[in-house]
């Protein structure tokens, strides 16, 4: 008896949990159907009007493009370097390979501010340039290395050297057999650590504060002066937009069995 | 000859292999020395350097100046306090999800996706949603009107509540999976063993589940205490300029363009930081 009310409770409580890590989401989507121009809930009448303004904002769409090519751009950097460290930590054993992996991990563990406040400085009174595309698609790429190296070295540590070494015995020569053999294997999971790169990337705050081009701002850059200073439905609709795109990549990921890869990564 | 030309077939790879460390180990070091080795040296260097910029000389000035001021150690201490309490929040929250989530297997993917999804979407979409939903004439207050009155209206937006509510939210999943991770690797057969042995559910969550979890409940509160302390979107968005944490005192030192200073406030935050890191780093290389 005391088990099965035990039971129920436990539903109750994961079902309220459920309800408190979605709440956020619900309410933006909700809103972004509102037809006043003050935020109300429930709101008080229903229209598209806050989807037609934001087909119409050219500010946003900009910001969104900005914030594609500079993902895209650090995502591909990320791996092209990834992949040789990732051979490097996982297949060689030298001196020094504990302290290259911690550096290579340490975005991981030093502040974002920090970080960001470092690149800024020795932009600006180091290297004496202005901060450009470059300058911010490097701080990306700093932060976002770490969760591809993470998931591209554990399928490398899956994976083991054995099919590559029968490879190089039958004659392959050892960039032929880790083209042939290994990268086959490991295509889903650098697609994945691409997928959680371009993501990180897409949502980065802090370092494309700091390193702002002026002219170019990323999306959530954008979002967040909105939201300090707006007071209005209007960040609603490019939020829900955001929100779509989420459940669709939720839906892969869980078709996929790739939920792991968003959290562990980062542990 | 024939040895000869045997010994160079043997050795040819080893002096391969050799160059091969060096190669593959290239691409990264272009990577991280310019970018994230010399730019934290500049910025240590800058921030006990002397005159504006802070290349000339040497002086301790700024340290002494933020470790003397109240308005620098308080905005320090109340930062400390909310990343207590944002760790401890995620804990008492997550423990018993992460036991639910090891009992019912068959919730244990819409619970995930549910911590999992809102990961992926930008913070700042998640942050507009807590603005929403805590704003004074939002959902939570309107409830809490119908409850208790209109007077029982609390300020949630440019207070610590609001803040902390939201800094929960965000850094509950990285606790939760931690902990869950944790009590599965242990595996199902030991809570069977307590229950069949005569223990209650209790008594198999109080004595056997718990202590096995220990490993993800510690590295999860480090984790969840460092992410707390060094986040400054969350208070510069949910605080409304009212919320003066030490992440945030960087980034308005900075925008002031007191970088010296900006860099003194950034090299304390990291030494307070840094061995929490590398205990949570060592937990993780164990696990």
């Amino acid at each position: 008896m005391s088990a099965t009310i035990m039971r129920a409770i436990g539903k109750v409580y994961a079902c309220l949990m459920i309800v408190f890590l979605l709440s956020p989401l619900v309410v933006v989507v909700i809103l972004s159907f509102s037809s006043t121009s003050f935020i109300a809930f429930p709101p008080r009448g229903w229209s598209l009007r806050w989807y037609d303004q934001l087909a119409h904002d050219t500010a946003i769409r900009e910001s969104l493009l900005f914030s594609i090519e500079i993902a895209a751009a650090a995502t591909v950097l990320a791996l092209l370097i990834a992949l040789p460290t990732a051979v490097l930590l996982v297949r060689h054993h030298f001196p020094g390979r504990t302290a290259l992996r911690a550096l290579a991990l340490s975005p991981l563990v030093l502040p974002e501010v920090l970080l960001a406040l470092a690149l800024l400085l020795y932009i600006q009174n180091g290297l004496h340039i202005r901060p450009s595309v470059w300058t911010l698609t490097v701080g990306h790429l700093l932060v976002i290395f770490p969760f591809s190296l993470q998931l591209i070295s554990s399928a490398m540590g899956d994976l083991g050297p054995e099919l590559e070494e029968a490879g190089i015995t039958l004659g392959a020569t050892p960039i032929r057999a880790f083209w042939l053999i290994a990268m086959p294997v490991m295509l889903p999971s650098i697609a994945a650590a691409a997928m959680f790169s371009f993501i990180f990337s897409f949502d980065n705050v802090a370092i494309s504060l700091f390193l702002s081009v002026p002219g170019n701002v990323t999306l959530p850059v954008r979002m967040f002066e909105l939201a300090n200073t707006t007071n209005d439905p209007s960040l609603s609709s490019i939020s829900s937009v955001l929100i779509l795109a989420g459940a669709i990549l939720m839906a892969f990921l869980g078709r996929f069995k790739l939920f792991d890869g968003v959290v562990n990564a980062r542990q | 000859m024939a040895t000869d030309s045997a010994i160079a077939e043997t050795a040819r790879p080893r002096t391969g292999r050799k160059l091969l460390v060096p190669l593959l180990s290239l691409p990264m070091l272009a990577l991280f020395l310019p970018f994230l080795v010399v730019p934290l040296l500049l910025l240590i260097r800058i921030s006990v350097g002397g005159g504006r910029i802070g290349f000339d000389g040497f002086t301790l000035d700024r340290f002494a100046a933020v470790l003397g001021d109240t308005y620098y150690l308080s905005a320090l201490g109340i930062t400390l306090l909310m990343a207590l309490l944002t760790a401890a929040g995620c804990l008492l929250l997550s423990i018993p999800l992460a036991y639910f989530m090891l009992r019912q297997p068959r919730w244990r993917m819409p619970i995930i996706a549910a911590l999992i999804g809102p990961l992926v979407i930008s913070v700042v979409v998640r942050l507009y949603g807590w603005q929403l939903l805590l704003s004074e004439s939002g959902p939570v207050n309107n409830t809490i009107a119908l409850l208790f009155g209109d007077d029982a209206r609390v300020m949630f937006i440019g207070s610590w509540s609001g803040v902390i509510i939201t800094m929960i939210h965000t850094l509950m999943p990285y606790m939760c999976i931690a902990i869950f991770n944790s009590m599965q690797s242990m595996g199902s057969g030991v809570t069977e063993a307590a229950q069949t042995l005569g223990a209650s559910a209790w008594q198999v969550f109080l004595k056997v589940v718990l202590p096995l979890a220990a490993r993800g409940i510690m590295t999860g509160t480090v984790l969840v205490f460092s992410l707390s302390a060094t986040s400054f979107i969350v208070p510069a968005v949910m605080g409304a300029g009212r919320v003066n944490t030490f992440p945030m005192l960087i980034y308005q030192e900075a925008t002031e363009l007191n970088f010296p200073s900006a860099a003194a406030l950034a090299v304390v935050l990291l030494v307070l930081l840094l061995p929490l890191s590398a205990l949570s780093t060592r937990g993780r290389n164990a696990a």
